[in-house]
């Protein structure tokens, strides 16, 4: 669905349900692109693999411009080999601590500045050799894209709102409820758009959780049933 | 975005309550930074890695000044430690272990502790801080605030920039309806709106609130 159509829609609904109320169009669009973010952290959770995408990276390499997070993936050729994520806490340890470091056959990756480093790097020195390790160039650097801006003037009305057919009447529908949110009064329109926004954060972090391999659906998580009755044979 | 795009993009999004931009701009200047440090609240528990920094190295300093953005110590990393960082001990502790021979902190295993203004260490150490950073109120609207680039970290990370914007627009909205009512009405619904955002804030720091975030990372 493309930006301009999804607002026509919108407009459509206030015609249905609120017909004495007219919004200006960018107070649509303002919550039409709000509502499609929060369906495409929805969506990113139960259909991720649509998101992910890669950048070949070199040591200390900007994250991409449209990088939301890291998808838990690296890897080099030649031979295959994956690079664990660590979180910066381990720095001095992953490059320090004898036989707890980084070297070439098992790689780190982390993110610090804003920026994307491997290990082992050229600050390290090869035990074998003596001479310092070489920076890693050239990694599969896996993560989730960004959706299409769509508010303002700069963004035409063609612009594909980056959501799969089966979602976009779902994204209506929200953006809608947005919208009625917004015409009530100042009071229940705070307490209803604090509950959205945190709403919405907390989509994030489930979100980024799951970016980072803790499955939510994955069968390790779940309580099993509770068993009715005797146990069945 | 830059902060001069945050600011045009928050009048573009209320263009039936704000009319004089003249007037305004503070206003939105003070409302963009309110949402930022909101934002930044729930952004540096949902992305981990956004906000680490490192601000260069050290050599053989016995303490290091707290850089101006300090947030947060991740790591004290010291590439001579056995462990290749130092310890970082809680300030309650600091003297029991170090007048203690058996756990005081020695060359190949420095301690460190965090002070109001600086990081001491029981040892002079050479290594680098690694810290998550923090930002104060933005004046300058040429800042990057969700678009990191070769010169400038971003403030905010870009998958929050619709909430903050419309964190800002909410606050804003609330103002000028508040103007146009009444003036005892618009006293109290600024009351309501301001205790209700203490009661948000001391929520926000119960004990309940602080351990049981539901942010699983």
């Amino acid at each position: 669905m493309q930006k301009g159509e999804l607002r026509q829609r919108i407009e459509a609904m206030g015609l249905l349900y609120a017909p004495q109320t007219e919004l200006p169009p960018q107070v649509i669009d303002q919550y039409a692109e709000y509502a499609v973010r929060r369906i495409w952290r929805l969506l990113i959770r139960q259909r991720e693999w649509e998101f992910r995408v890669f950048v070949t990276a070199n040591h200390g390499d900007h994250l991409p411009s449209d990088y939301v997070a890291y998808a838990n993936r690296a890897s080099a050729t030649g031979p295959n080999r994956s690079f664990a994520d660590i979180p910066v806490n381990k720095i001095g340890t992953e490059r320090h601590a004898l036989y707890a470091r980084a070297i070439p056959s098992r790689p780190r990756t982390y993110v610090a500045d804003q920026k994307i480093y491997f290990l082992p790097d050229s600050t390290m020195t090869d035990p074998n050799t003596g001479n310092p390790y070489a920076n890693i160039n050239g990694v599969k650097w896996y993560y989730y894209q960004r959706p299409p801006k769509l508010f303002g003037e700069t963004i035409d009305d063609t612009t594909d709102i980056g959501l799969p057919d089966f979602a976009c009447l779902w994204a209506v529908q929200v953006a809608f409820t947005y919208c009625l949110v917004h015409m009530m009064s100042a009071q229940k329109r705070a307490q209803y758009m604090r509950r959205i926004g945190e709403e919405s954060i907390k989509s994030v972090a489930q979100f980024i959780a799951i970016a980072r391999g803790q499955q939510e659906q994955s069968p390790m998580y779940q309580t099993p049933p509770a068993q009715k009755g005797a146990p069945q044979q | 975005m830059t902060q001069a795009t945050m600011i045009q993009q928050v009048y573009e999004r209320m263009p039936d309550a704000i009319s004089n931009e003249k007037i305004d701009d503070g206003i939105v200047r003070q409302a963009l930074n309110m949402a930022y440090q909101i934002v930044y609240q729930r952004a540096i528990v949902a992305m981990p890695d956004w906000y680490n920094r490192n601000n260069g190295t050290f050599s053989n300093a016995s303490s290091v000044n707290l850089p101006s953005d300090f947030y947060e110590l991740l790591c004290v990393e010291v590439p001579l430690a056995s462990r290749g960082a130092a310890r970082v001990v809680p300030h309650t502790d600091y003297e029991r272990i170090n007048e203690n021979v058996v756990s005081q902190g020695v060359a190949s295993s420095p301690t460190a502790v965090i002070d109001a203004t600086a990081i001491t260490f029981s040892n002079a150490v050479t290594g680098s801080l690694w810290y998550k950073f923090k930002f104060g109120f933005i004046t300058d609207d040429t800042t990057e605030i969700t678009e990191p680039n070769s010169s400038a970290l971003a403030l905010i990370p870009p998958a929050f920039e619709e909430d903050v914007l419309i964190e800002a627009v909410g606050i804003l909205r609330n103002r000028y309806e508040q103007d146009e009512q009444g003036t005892d009405e618009a006293l109290e619904g600024a009351l309501q709106n301001f205790l209700m955002a203490t009661a948000a804030l001391d929520a926000e720091k119960t004990p309940e609130a602080v351990y049981n975030r539901q942010v699983a990372l």
